[in-house]
């Protein structure tokens, strides 16, 4: 009896100690953890059955192998699609013919700082990063192809879930692109 | 005895628990922009401005964020920007000049949703408005790009997400 006093006083003494310790306070981690934001820069809407074309852009240098980042891209551009087609647009590999170009990349915070994404793409949805994973960033917009302008911008950051598979990883694909093209969509 | 043991374990328990169970995501959405009633600035360009605006705020609401439940995202419409001051266009270069007579506005919509998407707190029309911007500043946001303007989405959070 004796011996489990002493060992619950040890553990609520160890418990209050830790507490009084101050330490740095790490950000909190959820892997599943996402942000997002998007701007709309000009008011044009695509009717039902408008054709669009996809318009995939590589950042130059990454730390991932060719095929790493094809398999990558090809999971979001089938993600796009789909999704773009459930809302009741259609897809087309003639860009002349498209009304509009769905530009996106993909790259690690290692490989594109979001000091270059907000440079170049003007949002950063300002995930804080994290030691043990590695933050991503998906990068997507509406171009008109007769103004060449671009009509609507959102861009994802999360951290990268590499122990995922095939098909976990274009759940996740499917997901991120759906919660990203909504934005679009109430805009549209 | 045995309670005892039980209740200490459990105490302990969430302890360890609640360091994991924060982190939520979040959305932001810049609508009309171009309307904003103040987001100009004078040593940068207009888009720069906007662009250094968009990226601080987005941050700092992903950090807000991050301390509800991690089951939930928090997604935020950002309808009007009116930032503290107020920009002095006379000579050459234009300047803000921060007065107590021009405080910060933030009009907004915001939901925040479960992992089922069901919506568990909504507005869609928020006034979030500082008029003692100037009185006790945090430390933290001195000297700190849109400090009054962080400092008073804080203020909005804890009073909207505070149970």
């Amino acid at each position: 009896m004796k011996k489990n006093i002493s060992l619950a006083m040890a553990l609520l003494s160890s418990v209050f100690i830790s507490a009084c310790i101050t330490v740095p306070q790490e950000p909190p981690v959820n892997k599943s953890q996402l942000a997002l934001s998007s701007v709309r820069d000009i008011q044009i809407s695509y009717s039902q059955g408008s054709q669009f074309s996809l318009a995939p852009k590589y950042v130059k240098e990454t730390s991932l192998k060719t095929e790493q980042t094809q398999a990558i891209y090809q999971v979001y551009a089938d993600a796009i699609i789909a999704d773009l087609t459930e809302h009741g647009f259609k897809g087309t590999t003639d860009a002349t013919s498209a009304e509009f170009h769905v530009g996106f990349a993909i790259a690690l915070a290692s490989d594109l700082s979001d000091e270059t994404i907000n440079n170049k793409f003007g949002i950063t949805p300002g995930l804080a990063g994290n030691d043990s994973l590695k933050k991503g960033s998906f990068l997507i917009f509406i171009e008109d192809a007769r103004t060449k302008q671009k009509v609507w911008r959102g861009a994802v950051q999360g951290f990268a879930h590499t122990e995922h598979n095939e098909i976990q990883r274009q759940q996740r694909a499917a997901a991120v692109v759906k919660r990203v093209m909504n934005q679009f969509y109430v805009t549209n | 005895m045995k309670q005892l043991i039980l209740m200490v374990t459990l105490f302990t328990g969430s302890l360890l628990l609640t360091a994991n169970t924060f982190a939520a995501s979040s959305e932001v959405i810049w609508t009309d922009y171009e309307s904003y009633r103040d987001i100009r600035e004078g040593s940068m360009t207009k888009k720069k401005f906007r662009e250094h605006l968009f990226k601080t705020i987005e941050q700092h609401i992903a950090s807000l964020a991050a301390k509800l439940p991690e089951d939930r995202t928090l997604k935020i419409n950002v309808t009007d920007v009116d930032l503290a001051g107020n920009i002095n266009i006379g000579g050459i270069h234009s300047i803000r000049i921060i007065k107590q007579m021009y405080p910060p506005r933030i009009n907004l919509s915001y939901q925040l949703i479960d992992a089922n998407d069901n919506v568990i707190k909504s507005d869609e029309d928020v006034v979030v408005r500082d008029m003692n911007f100037m009185t006790s500043v945090p430390l933290k946001y001195r000297q700190k790009s849109f400090g009054y303007e962080k400092r008073m989405l804080d203020k909005w959070f804890k009073d909207t997400f505070t149970e």
